[in-house]
């Protein structure tokens, strides 16, 4: 189900009004594992299997952990080899098919197709890394292992962020789903703004920019700054898509007197690669960074060369996460790159530029990179870039710079609308009266500028 | 007891309620100013024009489809070829639906009917009765209608909109007329930012921009999966044409056309697919080879170009479009030749129409 359907502008008010209703925490925590089942099979009922046996094995397996001490390797072994089989065979089982079939054809053999058609389930690359990240968390003793079956559920399978995260830790969001939680009027000055902020984001300004990229990438030849354009359309769409979305459900989950952890923080604010990944879709890259990068080694290792292998290992296996396509690949391995390479210059880390000039410079710098990484992960395939680069004129006719101009337009007029955005969060005081006006100006924009039923968020492909 | 609905801070009901009454008068303000006076475009409003266009063309053979006819047929050409008079009725992105209201509210109502009525199709579309029946399409299917038309409403149930959409639209001018406010903002933005930039009229600007994105410009690759991909999700579950059938427009459309007196003819379209050696999906060659008997059973002949090898990848534009220039000059003559037969009754001296 999504965000920005009716279905849900209907499910979700009869979800709280029954939710309110139960007086007794049990009884809400089950209410909600049913209600986040139906949210999930609502398109595809099947998916609900997938979602209850991930959740059986790895509660099961965390039990194990505590209970067998001595076994805490094998156990741990056997959830990760489960989980990352269950993605691997769901996201990239075609992909690797494809591969290996086009690398034996280079190679000269004749590999027959071999292809499966799988239909992705939505969220299962978000639900399978909260999973992980419990049985690691239990592993390591951070966390003690869940014992009651509904809780442990209602940690995986929680509606609000299950399809495209906040991906939560089980030290947060565990304990908030044990402890008894109370309707305070307030939640409604907090989560429904933030709700209606989440969809003019998505609807308003995403959704319209969307038209404005899709159409740029859809071009045999563009010219670069076509590219540009639509690279930094994309820019805009991306996080406004993504951002929406976590708005949403951490409005939706505040209704139910949860807290989801934030996902952003101004990313295009960033003055450095490690900057930028403390911005940008912060759950996924503090897992990353927790679950991957530093038992890996990290930055500890004594080797520049091995350090340099972990962090390009780690960002190009970010970069797969988010779909099985060589550009995702290449965008990983570039952000890798890039870290790399202001960490070998000193600047990694926490580090910010003395004078202001310097701070400008870095933004510049970084936002440039930023985008060169937009790049990639929009292009329609590798194929097509190596396909337009050659021949690609910096302006081209006049008729393409004309074009380039009106498009540039029509994407600043879809982009002023966040000024409405930043008003809503900026003026954030419940009494003020601007931010209910800005408020009233969101909900007629909306109207006017949705798009048919809207497009699906970009990140429910990951 | 974990849970309660008393309020713990009664000033933040009060704020709430306040935020949402300044924001909702701000909303209503809005659509009010905003909102201009329309005159609201009736329900088959296109019907008497669509009428009169045959009535004063009296075309022998009406051609009924979507793009993927208009790509491939040029009328002007086969009226020579057949020396007769035909009648190209394309509605863009169409299907079964449309052609049906088109059967009925134009073909069959008109004095001068034709002598054939020929339906272009690819695979299954004549008994997918719910394909493209929301969105732009339905404005489409509201501009052929002819009342309440509640055979449409039963064969195809996602044209009717939901309740509360339906009701918005019926009672709120500014619901209805969303596109117009919004090109009334966006409108005043472009010429004011447009001329100064790009040294021409924001109208300008916009025609080069349809140059620039034009489809021959676009990615044929890409455009074609875009395309096939839609279409695999809407196939995969009609290929049944037993069960399809009774539930779909088709048994109509003979039916109307046997009581007007017109020739109902199918031609079914070459896909991309064919032409590239790609192999029938096995459901839909025992759809068609279902689809073959039923239209034999009562007499309608089916001009199938599927295996016609003549139609070569090389004349495809986009997806299954074949492109109007080498593609319709070689496609035209092949119809012509496989119609010829079946249209004998044409022998009009009429000019040939668009």
């Amino acid at each position: 189900m999504s965000f920005v359907s009716l279905t849900y502008l209907v499910f979700l008010p009869a979800v709280l009004l029954c939710y309110w209703l139960i007086p007794n925490l049990r009884f809400q925590n089950l209410f909600l594992v049913i209600i986040n089942y139906l949210f999930y099979g609502w398109i595809h009922p099947c998916w609900c299997i997938l979602i209850a046996i991930s959740t059986v094995f790895d509660f099961w397996l965390g039990i194990c952990l505590e209970k067998f001490p001595y076994r805490r390797r094998t156990f741990v072994t056997l959830s990760l080899c489960y989980n990352l089989g269950f993605l691997a065979f769901f996201k990239y089982f075609g992909f690797f098919a494809e591969n290996v079939q086009a690398a034996a054809n280079v190679l000269g053999f004749q590999l027959s197709p071999f292809t499966i058609r799988v239909l992705l389930p939505a969220g299962i690359s978000f639900y399978t890394f909260q999973s992980i990240g419990y049985i690691v968390d239990v592993y390591r003793g951070h966390v003690k292992a869940q014992r009651n079956f509904i809780d442990f559920a209602l940690f995986v399978s929680f509606f609000p962020q299950l399809v495209a995260g906040p991906i939560e830790r089980a030290s947060h969001l565990l304990p908030q789903i044990m402890r008894p939680r109370k309707w305070h009027n307030k939640i409604l000055l907090d989560a429904l703004p933030l709700i209606l902020v989440g969809v003019m984001k998505k609807l308003v300004i995403a959704d319209n920019i969307a038209v404005i990229v899709d159409r740029i990438f859809m071009l045999q030849q563009p010219t670069l700054l076509f590219l540009i354009v639509g690279t930094v359309a994309f820019s805009i769409q991306i996080y406004y898509d993504f951002s929406g979305y976590t708005d949403i459900a951490r409005g939706s989950a505040g209704l139910l007197g949860f807290s989801l952890m934030e996902n952003f923080r101004k990313p295009y604010a960033a003055i450095s690669p490690s900057d930028f990944w403390r911005r940008w879709h912060i759950s996924f890259s503090t897992w990353i960074r927790d679950y991957l990068y530093i038992p890996l080694g990290g930055s500890r290792v004594p080797s520049r060369w091995k350090f340099a292998a972990i962090l390009l290992a780690t960002m190009t296996i970010s970069g797969l996460w988010h779909g099985a396509a060589w550009n995702f690949v290449l965008w990983g391995f570039f952000h890798g790159f890039v870290l790399l390479a202001y960490h070998l210059a000193g600047c990694g880390g926490r580090w910010e530029p003395s004078t202001k000039l310097g701070w400008m410079g870095s933004w510049l710098l970084m936002q440039t990179f930023v985008l060169v990484g937009w790049m990639f992960f929009r292009i329609p395939s590798i194929h097509w870039l190596i396909g337009a680069v050659p021949n690609m004129h910096f302006i081209g006719t006049d008729v393409e710079l004309i074009s380039t101009i009106s498009v540039a337009v029509s994407l600043l007029f879809f982009a002023m609308p966040a000024a409405i955005v930043s008003g809503i969060l900026h003026f954030d005081k419940p009494n003020s009266l601007i931010r209910s006006i800005l408020m009233g100006f969101a909900l007629f924009m909306i109207v006017i500028f949705l798009r048919g039923s809207g497009n699906d968020f970009i990140y429910f492909r990951f | 007891m974990t849970s309660s609905t008393s309020g713990s801070s009664p000033g933040a009901l009060t704020l709430a309620a306040r935020q949402w009454i300044i924001a909702l008068s701000v909303f209503t303000v809005c659509a009010f100013a905003l909102t201009p006076t329309e005159q609201r475009r009736p329900s088959g409003h296109r019907l008497p024009y669509l009428q009169r266009t045959i009535e004063i063309d009296k075309p022998c053979i009406v051609m009924i489809g979507n793009s993927t006819l208009d790509d491939s047929t040029d009328p002007v050409m086969l009226s020579q070829l057949l020396n007769t008079t035909t009648e190209k009725v394309q509605f863009p992105g169409s299907a079964t639906a449309i052609w049906y209201l088109y059967i009925k509210n134009v073909l069959t109502k008109t004095t001068n009917k034709p002598q054939y009525a020929i339906i272009f199709f690819r695979d299954n579309d004549l008994t997918n009765p719910d394909y493209r029946v929301t969105g732009n399409y339905r404005t489409m299917i509201q501009d052929l209608s002819d009342g309440e038309e509640t055979t449409l409403r039963r064969l195809a149930p996602s044209f009717p909109q939901p309740f509360v959409i339906e009701s918005l639209h019926n009672h709120f001018a500014f619901i209805r007329q969303r596109t117009v406010i919004r090109d009334s903002i966006e409108q005043p933005i472009r010429e004011l930012l447009v001329p100064p930039l790009a040294g021409t009229t924001a109208g300008e600007a916009w025609r080069m921009e349809g140059l620039t994105f034009a489809d021959e410009r676009l990615n044929k690759e890409l455009l074609t999966r875009i395309q096939l991909v839609a279409e695999e999700d809407v196939d995969a579950t009609h290929y049944n044409f037993g069960d399809r059938v009774q539930a779909s427009f088709l048994p109509l459309m003979h039916d109307m056309l046997r009581e007007g007196n017109i020739r109902f003819i199918v031609v079914r379209l070459r896909r991309l697919r064919d032409a590239l050696g790609k192999p029938e999906p096995e459901k839909l060659v025992n759809y068609m080879a279902d689809l073959r008997s039923w239209l034999e059973e009562r007499n309608i002949p089916l001009v199938d170009f599927t295996h016609d090898d003549r139609v070569t990848p090389d004349l495809f534009a986009v997806g299954d479009h074949l492109s109007k220039t080498k593609g319709m000059e070689t496609f035209t003559p092949l119809l012509a030749e496989r119609l010829a037969p079946l249209v004998t009754n044409c022998v009009h001296q009429a000019a040939p129409s668009q």
